[in-house]
C-alpha cells in the first residue's frame, strides 16, 4: 500500500453516513409516518429526535467534505501501518484475514443446526490452521482443549445454555455436581 | 512423539465422545434446562428464579433464567420460538406477550399456540400517590379534583398500553375523568418521580409499596380481591368506592403461566409440569414468593384454557379504555 | 451509622463469608475480562447459588461479583483493546496504549488499585450519605437527566479530540443504533425492517464486541507476525501501581466523586461516568501527561469512576428500593428473597444485615485489590499467546459471550456486522467510543426530553422552571460557546500557560 491516503475510500465511508442519513428520513416518511409516529406531540412523535440527529450527522458530514476537498486527509491508521512492513507479504496476510471472517460466517451459520462443541472445534481448528499453526497435531489438540476449557467455564461454571445441535450432547456437569 | 499416537488418541477422544452422546433416549432431562424470561432484571425475575431453581431440585439438571426484554415481551416468545421443541427451553409465560401483545396485534399466536404448564403468581396493582399530597386525600376525592381540573395531573403506569395502563385507564374512564400517562423505561424511575413532585399519582405494587409505605398512600387497590388488601396494609379496594372496572380475576393483574411451545412430548410436558407443581407446593418457596410480593396463584394446567380466555375477552374491552383516554387527551 | 457496621462486623466474620466475597470477587473479574459476559450477567448467572445461603453471605457474594465484574473488563481493554465489557470502552484509550509501550502490568495494576480505591470511596459515601444523596437523586427529574445526558455527549468531544467532527458523527450514529427497534413513548417499531429481531432493539454488548473484539481481530491480523512468539517481559507481582495511582491523587477523587454521583442517579451508568470522568481529566491535564497515548491519570479516572459508580448505584437501591442500575435491579431481587424489603425500613428492622453487607461490599474492594494485583502476572501472560492461536481464541470468546447475553445467534450476527462496521471505521478514522457513548446517552436523552415536554403544562418552560436542569443546561451552553470560540479571542481571556 502506498503512502497517500486511500482518497476514494474516505469518500466511500462519508457517502455511507450520508446513505444513513437518507434512510433514516426514508423510515421516517414511509414506516413511522404509516404507524402515525411522524408527527404530533412528544408521546407520540417517534420521528422528532432521530431527524434531529441525522441532519447533525448531514451537516457534520459537509464539515468532512469540506476538509477533504481542501486536501485535508487524516493520515489514518492503515497509512500508519504501511511504514512498518511486515514480514510476510501483504496480500497474503489480506487472504488470511478474508478466510478467518469467512470462517466467522460459518461459525455462525453452524452453531445452532451442528451444536457448540463440534461447530467450535472444528471451526476454530480451521481457523487455527488457517493462520499457519503448525504442526498440525498442536493446532487440532489446542482446539480441543480450547473447546473443552470454554465448555467447562460457561456450561459447567456459568451453567449458560449453548447449542445442542442435532446430536443433542453437552458434557453432563450436573453429575459432578456443578 | 510419533504422529500415529495422535492419531489414535483422536480416534479415542472421538470413541468416547461418541460414547457420551449415545443416550439421546435416555430418560429427560438429562441436560440442563433454559427459563425464557420477557423483562429485564428485578423482582419478577427473582420470582423466576426461585421458582425455576426449586423445579431444578425436583429435576436433577440446572434451569439457567435468560432474560430477553424487548418489545414488550415478544421478542423472548420469539427466542424460545426458534429453540426446538424438546422440553429444554420454556417460557416464563407473563400476560403482556402470552395475550395482550396478540390483542393489539404485534404478535401472531394467541394463547392456544402454547401448551401450558402450571400458574406461576399473580401481581396485585394499586393507585397510590404520596403521603404528603394535600389535593385530595383518598379516591373520591381524586376523582373530584380530576373532573376540576380535566386533564391536568400526570401519572405513571410504567409504560404505555400495559396491564397497569389499562386497569388504570378503565378505572377513570368507569368515572369519567382522566389524566395523562406518562411512561417511563423503569417502573422505579415512575416511582421515583412521583416522589419527586413531578408525576400526582402512580400504580404500584406491593413490593415498591411496602418499600416506600412512608411516602406513599395506596388511594385504591385496583382488583376485587379480597385477599389482596393485605398487600397494600389493608387498603380499600376500588369496588369499595362503587367503580365497577369489569375486570375480574387474574384480568386487572399482572401474572405468568409457564408455557412450552407446542410440540412438546407428552411425557416431558408431564414430567415439568409434576416439578413445577412439587416446586410451587413447597412452603419455603411460598413465603419467599409472598415475601417479593407476589401471590402463587396455583391454577393446574387443565384451567388454563377457561382462565386465559376470560382474560383476553376483558382485556378488549379495557384496550378501548385506553384509546377513550388518548381522545381525551388529544381534546375530541 | 457506626452501630450498624459494628452490629454487622458480626455477621461478616465467618469464613464462609470470607471466601465468598473472594471467589465471588474473582469471578467477577472473570466475567468481567471475557468478552460480552459483564458484572450483571455474572449476578444473574450465580443469583441461584445465593438463595439458600444466610443473607450477608449470599449479598456478599453477589456484591463481590459486581464489583469484580465492573474492574475486570479492564483487564481486556487494557491486553487486546478489546473491552470486556461496554464499561471499560473508556479504559482502553489509555490502558492500551500504555501495554503496547510495555507497561501492561502497570496498567493493569493501576486499573485494579484505581477501581479498589474508587470502589471504597463510592461504598464509604453509601455508609455515610444513603438517605440523603438518595434525597437528592430524587429531586433529580426528566428535565435534569436530559441537561445531563448532553453534559455526557459533550465529553465525545474530549474523546475524540484528534477527530472531533468525526467522532460527533460516530456519537450521533449510536445514538441511532440505539434508537433502532420499538419506541418506548409511542410503542412504535422504529428502523426494524418488519424484522422481528429488531423489534427489541439491538443489544449493547453485541455492538461493542463486535465493533471493539471482531474488528480488533482483523487489524491484528494485518499487522502479521503471526506466529512469532511475543516478546512480552514477566510480570512480577508488586504493588508498586498502587503507588502510582496514588500520585493522581486529586483524579483519583474527582474520578470516585463523578462516579458516586452518576451510580446515585437510577438509569445513568457507570459508562457515563467513566467516559465524563475521563474527559474532565483530560481537560484538566497538562499537554505533556499525552491523554490518549498511554497516560496513567486517564486509567485512574476511568476506573475509579466505574467502580465508585457500584457504591452510588447501591444508594437508591438499598435506601428506596429504587435500582441504581440493571446489577442492582438483580442484586434488590436477591434482597427480597432472602426476606429483606429494602427501602428506608431496612435499616431500620434489619440494622445489622445492611451493616453486614456494607462491611462485605468494603471488604470485596479489599479483595479486588489484593487478588488482582496477585493475578496480574496470569493475566498479561496471555499476551505470551502466539497471534495464531491468541486471534481465533478470542473471536471464540467474544462470540460465546455475545450468544450467553440473550441465548441468540441473531445476537452473533449483529456482533458481526458491527465487526465490519468498526473495521471500516477505524481504518478512516472514526473513532469508535463515541459510538458507546451515543448508545447509552441517546436513549437518556431522548426519553427524558420528550417525558419533559410530556410532564410540563406548556412545553420547553418546564427547563426554566427547574433549577438544577437550568444550571446545567446554562454550563453545557457556556462550555460550548467557550468551545466555538477563536483561539485569538480565547488567547486574550486566559493567559496561556505555556508562556
Amino acid at each position: 500500500m502506498d503512502r497517500k491516503p486511500n482518497a476514494l475510500g474516505h469518500w466511500l465511508v462519508l457517502g455511507a453516513m450520508f446513505g444513513i442519513v437518507a434512510l433514516v428520513f426514508q423510515q421516517i416518511a414511509t414506516s413511522l409516518t404509516d404507524q402515525r409516529a411522524a408527527s404530533g406531540d412528544a408521546l407520540s412523535n417517534a420521528a422528532l429526535f432521530p431527524r434531529w440527529v441525522a441532519i447533525t450527522i448531514a451537516g457534520l458530514g459537509l464539515i468532512v467534505a469540506g476538509q477533504m476537498l481542501m486536501g485535508r486527509y487524516p493520515k489514518g491508521e492503515s497509512a500508519a501501518e504501511a511504514e512498518d512492513c511486515p514480514p510476510e507479504p501483504r496480500s497474503r496476510l489480506r487472504l488470511q484475514e478474508i478466510a478467518i471472517a469467512g470462517l466467522t460466517l460459518i461459525y455462525l451459520l453452524m452453531l445452532e443446526p451442528v451444536g457448540f462443541h463440534l461447530t467450535t472445534f472444528l471451526v476454530i481448528g480451521a481457523m487455527f490452521l488457517v493462520l499457519d499453526a503448525r504442526p498440525v497435531w498442536r493446532a487440532v489438540a489446542a482446539s480441543a482443549a480450547l473447546t473443552l476449557a470454554a465448555s467447562f467455564v460457561f456450561e459447567g461454571l456459568l451453567k449458560v445454555i449453548l447449542p445442542v445441535g442435532f446430536l443433542g450432547f453437552t458434557p453432563p456437569y450436573h453429575l459432578l455436581g456443578l | 512423539m510419533k504422529p500415529f499416537n495422535h492419531l489414535k488418541s483422536a480416534v479415542i477422544a472421538g470413541a468416547a465422545l461418541a460414547a457420551l452422546s449415545m443416550p439421546a433416549s435416555a430418560e429427560y432431562p438429562e441436560r440442563n434446562i433454559q427459563n425464557i424470561f420477557p423483562w429485564g432484571p428485578g423482582s419478577a425475575m427473582a420470582v423466576t428464579q426461585i421458582i425455576s431453581e426449586a423445579m431444578a431440585q425436583e429435576l436433577g439438571v440446572n434451569i439457567t433464567v435468560v432474560s430477553t426484554p424487548g418489545a414488550a415481551g415478544v421478542k423472548s416468545f420469539e427466542t424460545a420460538l426458534d429453540k426446538p421443541a424438546d422440553g429444554y427451553t420454556f417460557i416464563d409465560g407473563w400476560v403482556a406477550p402470552l395475550v395482550l401483545q396478540p390483542l393489539v396485534g404485534n404478535a401472531d399466536w394467541t394463547h392456544e399456540d402454547f401448551v401450558p404448564l402450571w400458574s406461576a403468581t399473580a401481581v396485585p396493582f394499586a393507585i397510590v400517590s404520596r403521603k404528603d399530597e394535600t389535593r385530595w386525600s383518598d379516591f373520591p376525592s381524586l376523582i373530584a379534583y380530576m373532573k376540576e381540573h380535566p386533564g391536568e395531573l400526570r401519572y405513571s403506569s410504567g409504560s404505555i398500553g400495559n396491564i397497569p395502563h389499562m386497569v388504570m385507564a378503565k378505572v377513570m374512564q368507569a368515572n369519567d375523568v382522566y389524566a395523562r400517562n406518562i411512561p417511563y423505561p423503569q417502573d422505579g424511575d415512575a416511582f421515583k418521580d412521583l416522589r419527586g413532585g413531578l408525576l400526582d399519582f402512580t400504580f404500584n405494587n406491593p413490593t415498591t409499596y411496602r418499600s416506600n409505605s412512608d411516602a406513599f398512600q395506596v388511594l385504591a387497590i385496583m382488583t376485587e380481591n379480597e385477599a389482596d388488601r393485605e398487600m397494600f396494609d389493608g387498603a380499600p379496594l376500588v369496588g369499595d368506592f362503587g367503580t365497577d372496572m369489569g375486570l375480574t380475576g387474574l384480568s386487572p393483574t399482572g401474572w405468568h403461566w409457564y408455557v412450552v411451545k407446542p410440540g412438546t412430548p407428552d411425557d416431558v410436558v408431564e414430567t415439568l409440569r409434576t416439578a413445577m407443581k412439587a416446586a410451587l407446593d413447597r412452603d419455603d418457596i411460598q413465603e419467599k414468593l409472598k415475601a417479593t410480593g407476589f401471590v402463587p396463584t396455583m391454577y393446574s394446567p387443565d384451567q388454563y384454557d377457561e382462565i386465559v380466555g376470560t382474560v383476553g375477552e376483558q382485556l378488549i374491552s379495557a384496550k378501548e379504555a385506553i384509546a377513550w383516554e388518548a381522545d381525551k387527551i388529544a381534546g375530541k | 451509622m457506626f452501630d450498624l457496621l459494628i452490629s454487622g462486623a458480626g455477621l461478616i466474620a465467618s469464613p464462609l463469608v470470607i471466601i465468598l466475597v473472594a471467589l465471588g470477587c474473582t469471578g467477577g473479574l472473570l466475567v468481567g475480562a471475557l468478552p460480552g459476559l459483564g458484572p450483571l450477567m455474572g449476578i444473574i448467572l450465580l443469583l441461584p447459588a445465593a438463595f439458600y445461603l444466610p443473607p450477608v453471605a449470599g449479598m456478599g457474594m453477589l456484591i463481590a461479583i459486581y464489583v469484580g465484574g465492573s474492574c475486570g473488563g479492564a483487564i481486556s481493554a487494557i491486553l487486546l483493546r478489546i473491552p470486556g465489557t461496554p464499561l471499560a470502552a473508556a479504559t482502553l484509550l489509555d490502558g492500551y496504549p500504555m501495554a503496547k509501550a510495555g507497561r501492561a502490568g502497570d496498567a493493569i495494576g493501576v486499573a485494579i488499585a484505581a477501581s479498589a480505591i474508587g470502589g471504597m470511596f463510592g461504598g464509604i459515601i453509601l455508609i455515610l450519605f444513603a438517605p440523603m444523596l438518595a434525597q437528592i437523586a430524587v429531586n433529580f427529574g426528566p428535565p435534569e437527566y436530559f441537561a445531563l445526558a448532553v453534559t455526557g455527549l459533550m465529553s465525545i468531544a474530549v474523546v475524540s479530540s484528534e477527530s472531533t467532527v468525526k467522532g460527533l458523527m460516530t456519537g450521533c450514529l449510536g445514538i441511532l443504533i440505539a434508537a433502532v427497534g420499538t419506541d418506548t413513548m409511542s410503542n412504535a417499531m422504529r428502523f426494524t425492517f418488519d424484522n422481528h429481531n429488531l423489534f427489541g432493539g439491538i443489544h449493547i454488548v453485541a455492538v461493542v464486541v463486535g465493533l471493539f473484539a471482531l474488528s480488533e481481530a482483523a487489524f491484528q491480523i494485518e499487522e502479521g507476525k503471526l506466529d512469532a512468539r511475543p516478546d512480552v517481559l514477566n510480570v512480577k507481582v508488586s504493588f508498586r501501581s498502587l503507588f502510582l495511582t496514588l500520585r493522581h491523587r486529586w483524579n483519583l477523587l474527582r474520578s470516585s466523586t463523578i462516579g458516586t454521583f452518576f451510580g446515585a442517579l437510577p438509569g445513568a451508568s457507570g459508562i457515563i461516568a467513566s467516559f465524563t470522568a475521563y474527559a474532565i481529566a483530560k481537560a484538566q491535564a497538562r499537554p505533556e501527561e499525552n491523554y490518549g497515548k498511554g497516560a496513567v491519570g486517564g486509567v485512574v479516572a476511568t476506573e475509579s469512576a466505574n467502580n465508585a459508580c457500584c457504591g452510588g448505584a447501591l444508594i437508591p437501591t438499598l435506601a428506596l428500593a429504587i435500582p441504581g442500575d440493571a446489577a442492582c435491579a438483580v442484586l434488590m431481587g436477591a434482597l427480597l428473597l432472602l426476606g429483606l424489603q429494602p427501602g428506608p425500613q431496612l435499616f431500620t428492622f434489619s440494622g445489622d444485615i445492611v451493616g453486614g453487607v456494607f462491611l462485605a461490599y468494603l471488604l470485596a474492594n479489599v479483595f479486588l485489590f489484593v487478588l488482582g494485583i496477585l493475578l496480574t502476572p496470569v493475566f498479561v501472560s496471555v499476551l505470551k499467546l502466539r497471534k495464531q492461536y491468541l486471534v481465533p481464541s478470542v473471536l471464540l470468546l467474544s462470540m460465546i459471550g455475545v450468544y450467553a447475553i440473550q441465548s441468540s445467534v441473531y445476537d452473533l450476527w449483529f456482533a458481526f456486522i458491527f465487526g465490519i462496521v468498526g473495521y471500516v471505521l477505524r481504518k478512516f478514522d472514526y473513532p469508535l467510543s463515541p459510538i458507546v457513548i451515543g448508545i447509552i446517552l441517546g436513549p437518556i436523552a431522548e426519553g427524558n426530553l420528550r417525558r419533559s415536554l410530556l410532564l410540563s403544562q406548556d412545553g420547553l418552560s418546564i427547563f426554566a422552571e427547574r433549577p438544577i436542569a437550568l444550571t446545567i443546561l446554562a454550563i453545557d451552553l457556556l462550555v460550548i460557546l467557550w468551545v466555538l470560540l477563536p483561539r485569538r479571542v480565547k488567547g486574550r481571556l486566559v493567559p496561556s500557560r505555556a508562556g
